[in-house]
């Protein structure tokens, strides 16, 4: 098996039994990433650092351009970043380095991770690895194709409202995030503080359970990290699973494609003949979801971008004054949809607006969340697809916001509640991967991810190439 | 209103940018409409998924960046000050 086929897992256990070397590792991935056609990567590591042992030893990580590695330009996929570069190491990087972990790159991304196709990056859309005039989804697009078109074995992104688990299911790969708070966001370029969290995208169940537990935990770095303890999630999900019990509810799916639609009762087909159990399950607020989640997620986004001012780092723009130049360097410096969004942020947290809009979500949030917790008391998981349609050609969504937005009509409900989901990889639909979401309870990425594997293992969803 | 919303997110547009970006701005305001159905009589915000209040850690000095680490970002310095032009109070 040539190296860039194995998972993460396997190549740390070959460098261990010296069947490969680091450098043998190393270089495969980076001669595989750097002829990539697919535009994943906005930088590559120049070298390698010193070999290191521990649980993650030798295995090459593509890190979404939005989290911090030291002395690396960290671009958040736009221009008034273009040639920042990160003076610290974010916690989840110090993290995987520590164990071994080896940066290959940094990964493209929609700019300040506002979208679901990657094509709002200012450095050019990524290409989706089945079909490249179709997008790979968004925001960690370039995590998602890189790890798909085996150019790194683990990809980290973030995901706000779904930019870990779009992309991972439209590249036909695993994505998880985990519950907010699982994993530190130092050195994390803030987009929503409520909703983000880093995520985890890889070939195998295995891979995400064995980096997860080297970067979740507490960090006096993020106060709103969790201090809950972090098992050994890699041996975990050896143990048998049992039986589960599945909740689909039905409000939410029924506006998806037909052809997803049915790949999915296909896939619940599948889960019962496993011995599981499916119900249907009532949300009844489901349609409210998305429009809560798009005004606090541009509302948050419009306060954490005002420090992108030309005046400390990034972009200037020369003018007669301060506020000359602030203006003008937030003008060039950021795409259309980051302004949209600031204006309908800005807008919404407005004098004489607040109340109306961003109060008015963020207690609807309180309905939201409360209403799957209920959901979650009486099943072990919800389960839908990932989203409502296939990869879609380059372009067809682009200059339709709304219609871009409603990439994450399932996606978004786990950042609303702070829960714990995964992505999984569905099979082809027309040649085209489409993906399935199992959502489980706050904390419980034990359970999540020991049900993944077995599924991975047992159901005919393995990636082993 | 749009330009009102320039001032207050300190982000000049062109004119033809402002053209496009007030009509999406309205459409997406529009579709968020629906949310004044659900009835929030005496329900609480949530701000954080789960923390009511921000954990606070011990009033300790830490260990800051080098100021040459800081500044290797800025286009403008002045000793150990980043450097812009005056305001103008327009």
């Amino acid at each position: 098996m040539e190296i860039v086929n194995l998972f993460g897992w396997e190549i740390k256990e070959k460098i261990e039994r010296g069947e490969i070397s680091e450098k043998e590792v190393f270089d495969a991935f980076y001669e595989r990433a750097s002829s990539s056609s697919l535009n994943t990567f906005i930088t590559l590591a120049e070298g390698r650092e010193e070999k290191k042992e521990g649980k993650l030893r030798g295995i090459p990580f593509g890190i979404k351009d939005n989290i911090l590695v030291r002395g690396m330009k960290n671009t958040c996929g736009s221009k008034i970043l273009h040639d920042f570069i990160a003076p610290y190491d974010a916690t989840c990087i110090e993290r995987l380095k520590k164990e071994g972990g080896v940066i290959l790159g940094k990964t493209n991304m929609d700019e300040f991770a506002m979208g679901s196709s990657n094509e709002y990056s200012a450095f050019g859309p990524v290409k989706n690895p089945f079909d490249p005039e179709r997008v790979p989804g968004g925001s960690s697009g370039g995590s998602a194709a890189a790890v798909a078109n085996l150019e790194v074995p683990i990809a980290l992104g973030s995901d706000t409202g779904g930019s870990v688990r779009q992309p991972a299911a439209f590249c036909g790969v695993f994505g998880l995030k985990p519950t907010y708070g699982r994993i530190s966001r130092y050195g994390l370029v803030a987009f929503a503080s409520s909703l983000d969290q880093i995520g985890i995208i890889a070939r195998t169940v295995k891979d995400i359970a064995l980096t997860l537990e080297v970067i979740a935990g507490y960090d006096p770095m993020d106060s709103t990290s969790s201090p809950e303890g972090v098992p050994p999630y890699s041996k975990i999900i050896e143990e048998p699973c049992g039986y589960k019990t599945l909740g689909v509810p039905e409000e939410l799916i029924s506006g998806c494609d037909e052809e997803i639609l049915n790949a999915f009762q296909r896939t619940l087909e599948i889960l019962q003949r496993l011995g599981h159990k499916i119900v249907r399950i009532t949300l009844p607020h489901a349609k409210y979801y998305l429009p809560t989640y798009e005004i606090i997620a541009m509302a948050e986004a419009s306060s954490n971008l005002a420090r992108y001012d030309g005046v400390r780092y990034g972009l200037r723009v020369e003018g007669e004054s301060a506020e000359e130049i602030i203006e003008k360097t937030r003008m060039r410096g950021f795409g259309p949809e980051v302004k949209r969004r600031i204006m309908v942020g800005t807008y919404v947290l407005s004098k004489g607006y607040r109340e109306e809009y961003y109060g008015k979500a963020q207690r609807v949030r309180t309905i939201i969340k409360e209403e799957l917790e209920e959901a979650l008391r009486e099943v072990d998981f919800i389960i839908t697809p990932t989203a409502p349609f296939l990869p879609f050609k380059l372009g067809e969504r682009k200059e339709d916001p709304i219609k871009m937005y409603l990439s994450d009509v399932f996606t978004v409900f786990a950042n609303l509640a702070g829960l714990p989901a995964i992505s999984i990889p569905g099979g082809r639909i027309n040649g085209l991967p489409w993906g399935f979401q199992v959502t489980g309870r706050a904390w419980d990425e034990e359970n999540l991810l020991t049900f993944a594997y077995h599924l991975e293992r047992e159901g005919g969803w393995s990636l082993r190439q | 209103m749009i330009e009102k919303l320039e001032k207050l997110a300190s982000l000049r547009l062109g004119e033809e940018e402002r053209k496009k970006l007030l009509e999406d701005v309205k459409e997406i305001l529009h579709w968020v409409e629906i949310l004044k159905e659900v009835d929030t009589e005496g329900v609480l915000p949530t701000t954080h998924p789960f923390l009511s209040s921000l954990p606070l850690r011990e009033d300790k000095p830490g260990v800051s960046l080098p100021d040459e680490e800081i500044f290797k970002n800025t286009k403008g310095r002045s000793g150990r000050f980043f450097k812009i032009r005056r305001p103008g109070w327009r």
